[in-house]
């Protein structure tokens, strides 16, 4: 008897109904702090992937960039955790965090990847700059780090895409709406700007064009995939009828400009010329790392104030909760 | 109707969804669209003040069209009396009735009457005089029945003179005075008229959207001619439920706060009425038939209630210390009285009349008059702070160092802070004992006037002065409990219940009662409410159960006599069988010789349908009155659709104008009631009929959010909040028309001035359509003023000082009005 | 509702103590652990009257936290958050086909109200969402937030696909309705259930509430009152996207979304799989790409 039959006919999108316009669901309480903690994580996560997919080249003339990849992921797990702990609303309870491990909360999973990229991190850096003063690290100093680099790695994987799952497991229509394209997208943002921090860390303590080459290929192909999949993830948005949010001025302009033309689209073209054209001098490739990271920051700053704002719009999350299309 | 039931009588509206659930339909007639109408089957709309047109168009309608239920209105109203061939109807005078005296702007009675008698009133609060006493020619009432003619054929019978009366009350005219579209006023007619009958009841519910005009009686009048002619008067549910405004406002009229009457409705001697001594008030006040006959048994026992061995026999039981009245003492005269200097000091016991009272703005600047003013209330109301936060004074009209009223802000106890009992809507007494101290000095109002009285006695103790020998005989003597002294509440409701004097035994009911000082008796409608030491029947609290009958006698106790159901000997038909069974309560059992059933019944138990008086006999009291009179408080024991005394305005319900009105009167020539209290001054300035300058029809409130004068909610943030602020309820058709944006400012205007609240704009609120014409409402709700967290401009501030003539009753519901965007001039 | 034969047993007008087992008085049935209890919200019995609003702030000892006159009908409370957790909806629709209703369908029509509350959702979005296990499944079958555990990290606020649950900033705690726990606990009706004047809101053990109320439905049906239907008893819409059922469910009359509810809410957990493993995917094959672009260095 309670047949769909019986539930009386929605208007059209056009008029849909909305009680006085007031918010449906709550916005997150998230601002600048945990969009710079979801930045800092792609950022030191992918470094150490990319440090380990160095190290398993074995190719000695990526010595730096596996040291630098080490050092930055280390200093982003240092910087993530008190950021997280800051935007506590009862910090001084933060260790509640780790009474329990549930998967169904990316919240909790993300204190456990935290947690042991953390460790992890920590003890492979230390490693690192231990036999780095060693005259001859002993072997078994290596194989620890080799041992240590995977699950530190893998962390990392998670470090830097857990954070789409963060978003995308909640109710805010914006972000509920494309849970894959969101994580992939932070994903690939992610390992976009650990190769752009590679880079300038590369540029600031030198390393070798080898290294160089083989970010610039790296940088290409992840701002590739970020744009591809930046466009996709608008689509997806606007077919849940969820877009209107990052179709503002303010935060549609900084999408398209901001994160999708500097932080990826520029960054693409140009490591592409690079590619094709290797001898160029090296100097422009600064700025583009800067606009990279920027890029980088930007977007997650706007798909998480967006994601705010389309939880403040009655009509985005009806059309998201609106079951089957009549 | 005049009711909005389900927002200020919440807890009551369960019973009315339940019954809805068992398939009653719900109606609603009202002003404005309401939380009510919301739950019912049928909303009608109507325009302020024009309730009669409504109520005189289904009497109509169910007269033309023979709807009535014959057996019942034949037998049990005073359809078929005959009445005084010089009774002449507002119809054939175009809106006055026959005696209209145009010199005393007053009515006599004389041609009301019933042919060759004269009917005397029944109740004390609507004393009216003939040209004759009463003492003569009620005597005759007693001679022999009224005139009758069952075949209802005689031109001057009841039935007769109701149809020439309302044949004016068309539906076309129910519309064009109402704005309620015929259509759905027919549906109402017929929805009421075919629910009626041996198998079906229906009830009306009011409340002060009635009460609250200067026709506000006759609307109640015309409701129960309704009910007489429907046959629901007397039987289970059926009757008139007047929704009394909180918990205990029945039980303050029943040992009254009303400077016309004595406890449970014994008249209060007058200096213009032959009241010299207690024979001649006994005399002239007793009803020669009926069950006021026994008046005298009641008030002497009440004066040994009050002089206790000072209410000697040989000094009228102390009836000289009784102070007379010499007019009008209601509150709406006594606000001008107090506006003249002519009051100079006042009580105010959790009453805030600077936001409730009418001309709020005059009663401001009376209150500024005084010597002194006492306050007692839980917080600081604006009746106790007008003097530095009122609207005069705010608005420079009075300095606060040019009010010389010294004010007495005293802390009072909230109900859960004393013990004592409320008498509710049904008339059913409920105890409640005290569950924790009030906070700091508050006190209960209990202990604050038996210690006043008990000082007052102290002070006079030495006098010898004849004028204080009342005060001095007073029996004061209420055991206290501890270290405040409270006095005992249970040993008050003992006096009231009564008991034998001197040996204080209590008595089991008012048949108990007599007149010659043994009895002593606070109010004989409490008789049985403590009928033995220690059995307080208001503490009961045995309910039917699930298989019981539901009358729940054993659920505290209703006055009079645990009585559920008045007038119930009305539930059998004249030879004492049931109606039907479906409607089955009490009825006369022919083996045992009495009255039977799950209620108590309001009739002599053992008086047997069939009775007829002897008229030879000359009978007196109930003798007089047959075994088919279920009306035992009126001389005839008849339902006056006619009522021949008792009334001032009409002996038959016309539609009047309210004094202020957009539109002139529809009916007849005479506009508002002929007879309505009016005292048209320069600080109560009136508006004319239809005056352009205040189009509007402008209607006052209450939310189910606030209470009263605002201060038990106003000054608790979890109920402030809910209505946060004063607003004035539009149509979106006359936002449109003004200008006004939902939450705008607007100034609404009288004469007597002009208050500044946010507009609400809503489709609840409807424009009047009235023979072409429109008639825009606006709504205000009253509650609100300067104190507390929920604020406002205060709506009685517009109203004026006019009232109805049997119960100077304000009329706050209906008047006219300005409107304008904006805030005020003064304000900003 | 009949009056239950245990109502004889405490004739006093004064009683010496709490009533054992109070419920089955007020609400025809005792409260015990272990079965599931919840709210039937019948929005046709709703008079607006708001003493839910009232009896809940007054039992929690909540503030009261907005003063405004909102405009928006009677409704000045707006909607639930962490000191308001019961929230009365007033919707006007007086007008219909360019005039005014006059004549309705039984039971409240024209001018809708509905007491909001938390929906005690089975499963729990914000439980789920719960880094601290502050959030928990009570032997009531209820959702509660124990306030000594929760350290505001504020996911439960937007996880909760109705807006409920909040961050108090005054005490940087989530908070919500508890279904009364405490009153459970002691035999006591929920607070609202309890004050509410024409049971509106029912208080109960669920497979009876939900009984009760598909009666409902059909006996408004059968009054005429077509378009009556329930929200989040199991099968019907808002216990939808793998949420169970709600066990404070509700009967309307008109579109969810006019009461400010989701047609078809979802799961948010459901998301964290296919969140997690599409990122997965796409940064494990950067990471191999990555590799592949170093090695193919080396072998220059």
């Amino acid at each position: 008897m309670n047949a769909p039959a019986l539930l009386p006919e929605r208007a059209t999108d056009r008029q849909i109904l909305t009680y006085y316009g007031l918010p449906a669901v709550k916005p997150s309480l998230w601002g600048g702090l945990v969009s710079g903690y979801i930045f800092i994580a792609g950022v030191g996560g992918s470094a150490q992937i990319i440090a380990t997919a160095a190290d398993f080249a074995r190719d000695p003339r990526l010595a730096p960039v596996i040291r630098q990849g080490r050092y930055i992921a280390l200093g982003a797990a240092i910087l993530g955790a008190p950021l997280l702990i800051i935007d506590l609303h009862t910090p001084q309870r933060w260790y509640n965090m780790l009474r329990i491990c549930r998967r169904t909360s990316p919240m909790s999973i993300g204190t456990w990847v935290l947690m042991s990229f953390g460790l992890s991190s920590f003890a492979v850096a230390a490693l690192q700059y231990v036999s780095g003063r060693l005259r001859r690290p002993s072997r078994t100093m290596q194989t620890t780090m080799k041992l240590l680099e995977v699950p530190a790695a893998l962390t990392g994987m998670a470090m830097s895409t857990y954070t789409g799952a963060l978003l995308s497991a909640t109710s805010t229509p914006l972000w509920a709406a494309a849970p894959c394209q969101i994580a992939a997208l932070f994903g690939a943002s992610a390992m976009a700007s650990g190769t752009a921090a590679l880079a300038l860390a590369g540029q600031c303590r030198g390393a070798s064009s080898e290294a160089g080459r083989a970010l610039d290929r790296i940088a290409f192909l992840a701002s590739a995939v970020e744009v591809v999949l930046m466009l996709s993830l608008r689509r997806r948005l606007y077919e849940k009828g969820v877009a209107e949010a990052l179709g503002d001025r303010g935060s549609g302009l900084a999408y398209d400009f901001g994160a999708v033309m500097l932080g990826a689209g520029v960054p693409m073209l140009h490591h592409g010329r690079r590619i094709l054209r290797p001898n160029r001098a090296r100097r422009p490739s600064m700025m583009v790392s800067l606009a990279v990271l920027a890029g980088g920051f930007l977007l997650r700053h706007i798909l998480l104030s967006a994601g705010n704002d389309s939880a403040r719009r009655p009509n985005d999350y009806f059309r998201f909760a609106g079951g089957p299309r009549q | 109707m005049g009711s909005n039931m389900a927002e200020n009588h919440p807890i009551a509206f369960r019973f009315a969804l339940q019954a809805k659930e068992r398939g009653a339909t719900l109606i609603h007639v009202d002003p404005r669209f309401t939380r009510t109408s919301a739950l019912c089957d049928i909303y009608a709309p109507l325009r302020p003040g024009s309730d009669i047109a409504f109520l005189g168009g289904i009497i109509n309608y169910i007269l033309e069209h023979d709807l009535w239920f014959k057996e019942y209105a034949l037998a049990f109203t005073n359809l078929s009396t005959i009445i005084d061939e010089r009774f002449q109807d507002a119809s054939e005078l175009d809106g006055f009735f026959s005696g209209w005296d145009e010199e005393s702007r007053s009515y006599k009675y004389d041609s009301w009457q019933y042919q060759g008698e004269v009917v005397p009133a029944s109740l004390a609060e609507h004393y009216v005089n003939t040209t004759e006493s009463f003492a003569d020619k009620t005597k005759r009432m007693e001679k022999g029945p009224p005139p009758r003619d069952p075949t209802l054929q005689h031109p001057h019978c009841v039935y007769q003179i109701l149809r020439r009366h309302y044949a004016a009350y068309t539906p076309e005219m129910v519309e064009r005075t109402t704005g309620c579209p015929r259509e759905v006023f027919v549906k109402i007619a017929e929805a009421l008229a075919r629910n009626s009958g041996r198998e079906r009841t229906g009830t009306i519910c009011y409340a002060v959207g009635w009460t609250h005009h200067t026709t506000g009686v006759q609307m109640i009048r015309a409701a129960a001619m309704i009910q007489g002619l429907l046959g629901n008067v007397g039987r289970p549910g059926g009757g008139i439920l007047a929704l009394r405004g909180h918990a205990s406002i029945q039980g303050s009229t029943d040992i009254p706060t009303l400077y016309n009457m004595l406890p449970t409705y014994l008249p209060q001697p007058n200096a213009f009425k032959p009241h010299k001594t207690l024979k001649d008030y006994l005399q002239h006040e007793r009803t020669p038939t009926g069950w006021w006959h026994n008046f005298p048994k009641y008030a002497v026992s009440l004066l040994k209630a009050w002089y206790g061995d000072g209410a000697r026999a040989d000094k009228e039981f102390g009836y000289g210390w009784l102070p007379r009245i010499v007019g009008d003492h209601s509150q709406l005269p006594m606000t001008l009285a107090m506006r003249d200097g002519v009051i100079r000091g006042m009580f105010m016991l959790g009453q805030n009349p600077a936001v409730g009272g009418h001309n709020a703005g005059l009663v401001q600047r009376g209150l500024a008059e005084l010597d002194w003013l006492v306050v007692r209330d839980m917080t600081e109301t604006e009746t106790a702070s007008f003097w530095y936060a009122g609207r005069p004074v705010r608005d420079g009209e009075i300095h606060p160092r040019d009010i010389r009223t010294e004010v007495f802000l005293m802390p009072a106890s909230l109900a859960a802070e004393k013990a004592g009992s409320v008498t509710n809507t049904h008339r059913l007494l409920q105890w409640h004992d005290k569950v924790v101290s009030g906070p700091g000095d508050s006190r209960s109002e209990t202990w604050f006037i038996f210690h006043l009285g008990r000082r007052l006695k102290q002070l006079y103790s030495a006098s010898k002065n004849p004028k204080d020998a009342g005060l001095l005989a007073l029996t004061w003597d209420y055991p206290t409990e501890g270290e405040e002294e409270e006095p005992s509440a249970d040993s008050v409701l003992k006096e009231m219940n009564g008991y034998t004097w001197p040996e204080r035994r209590q008595i089991e009911s008012f048949q108990q009662l007599k007149d010659d000082g043994t009895t002593a008796c606070g109010g004989w409608l409490y008789c049985g409410v403590y009928p033995n030491e220690g059995d307080n029947r208001a503490r009961a609290r045995h309910p039917d159960g699930p298989e019981g009958p539901g009358t729940h006698l054993g659920w505290a106790w209703a006055w009079p006599a645990n009585r559920r159901n008045m007038y119930n000997r009305a539930s059998a038909d004249e030879q004492g069988r049931p109606w039907s069974e479906r409607k089955r309560l009490m009825s006369w059992d022919p083996a045992r010789d009495e009255w039977v059933g799950p209620d108590v019944v309001d009739f002599e138990p053992k008086k047997p349908p069939g009775y007829q008086p002897d008229w030879g006999e000359n009978p007196t009291g109930m003798e007089a009155l047959g075994g088919d009179c279920p009306f035992i408080m009126i001389a005839d024991g008849k339902a006056s659709l006619f009522t021949p005394s008792g009334l001032k305005d009409a002996p038959l319900p016309a539609h009047y104008e309210p004094v202020e009105s957009p539109i002139k009167n529809p009916f007849y020539g005479r506009q508002s009631s002929p007879v309505a209290k009016v005292w048209n001054r320069p600080d109560n300035r009136l508006h004319e009929p239809a005056d352009p300058r205040f189009p509007y029809a402008l209607t006052t409130y209450r939310l189910t959010e606030h209470h009263s004068g605002g201060i038990p909610t106003r000054t608790v943030p979890v109920t402030a909040e809910l209505q946060p602020e004063a607003f004035a309820e539009i149509s979106p058709e006359l936002a449109e028309q003004l200008g006004i944006r939902n939450l705008d400012w607007v100034t609404v205007a009288t004469l007597r001035g002009e208050v500044e609240v946010k507009a609400l704009v809503t489709e609840r609120v409807r424009p009047f359509r009235l023979d072409g014409e429109t008639v825009h409402e606006v709504g205000l709700v009253w509650h609100f003023g300067w104190k507390g967290f929920a604020q406002g401009d205060i709506a009685n501030i517009l109203s004026a000082v006019v009232g109805d003539p049997n119960t100077s009753i304000h009329e706050g519901k209906a008047f006219t009005c300005s409107l304008r965007r904006g805030r005020r001039e003064a304000a900003r | 509702m009949t009056v239950h034969p245990r109502v004889l047993d405490y004739p006093q007008s004064f009683l010496p103590g709490v009533i054992p087992d109070e419920a089955e008085l007020t609400a025809g049935q005792r409260v015990g652990a272990g079965r599931s209890y919840g709210f039937f919200t019948d929005t046709t019995l709703c008079i607006g009257c708001k003493a839910c609003e009232v009896a809940c702030k007054e039992w929690n000892a909540l503030p009261a936290d907005d003063l405004g006159l909102r405009g928006t009908s009677y409704d000045n409370t707006g909607d639930l958050s962490a000191t308001t957790w019961r929230h009365v909806h007033f919707i006007e629709h007086i007008a219909e086909n360019g005039g005014r209703a006059t004549t309705m369908p039984p039971f409240q029509s024209n001018w809708l109200m509905m007491s909001d509350v938390c929906k005690h959702c089975s499963p729990a979005p914000c439980l789920e969402a719960c880094p601290t296990g502050a959030i928990f499944r009570t032997e009531f079958d209820t959702v509660v937030v124990q306030q000594d555990i929760c350290n505001g990290c504020g996911y439960c606020v937007p996880a909760c696909p109705f807006g409920v649950v909040d961050v108090s900033l005054e005490d940087g705690k989530a908070h919500k309705c508890t279904l009364c726990y405490d009153r459970l606990k002691g035999g006591l009706e929920p607070a609202c259930a309890k004050s509410c004047p024409t049971d509106s809101i029912q208080f109960g053990e669920l497979g009876e509430l939900h009984d009760r109320a598909h009666q409902r439905v059909e006996v408004l049906h059968a009054k005429g009152v077509e378009n009556a239907y329930l929200y989040g008893a199991p099968g019907t819409p808002g216990a939808t996207g793998g949420l169970q059922q709600l066990n404070a469910f509700f009967l309307l009359t008109a579109p969810p979304e006019t009461y400010n509810l989701p047609r078809a809410p979802s799961r948010p957990a459901e998301r964290v799989g296919p969140s997690l493993a599409a990122g997965l995917a796409t940064i494990a094959g950067l990471a191999f790409a990555s590799l592949a672009m170093f090695a193919a260095g080396r072998a220059d």
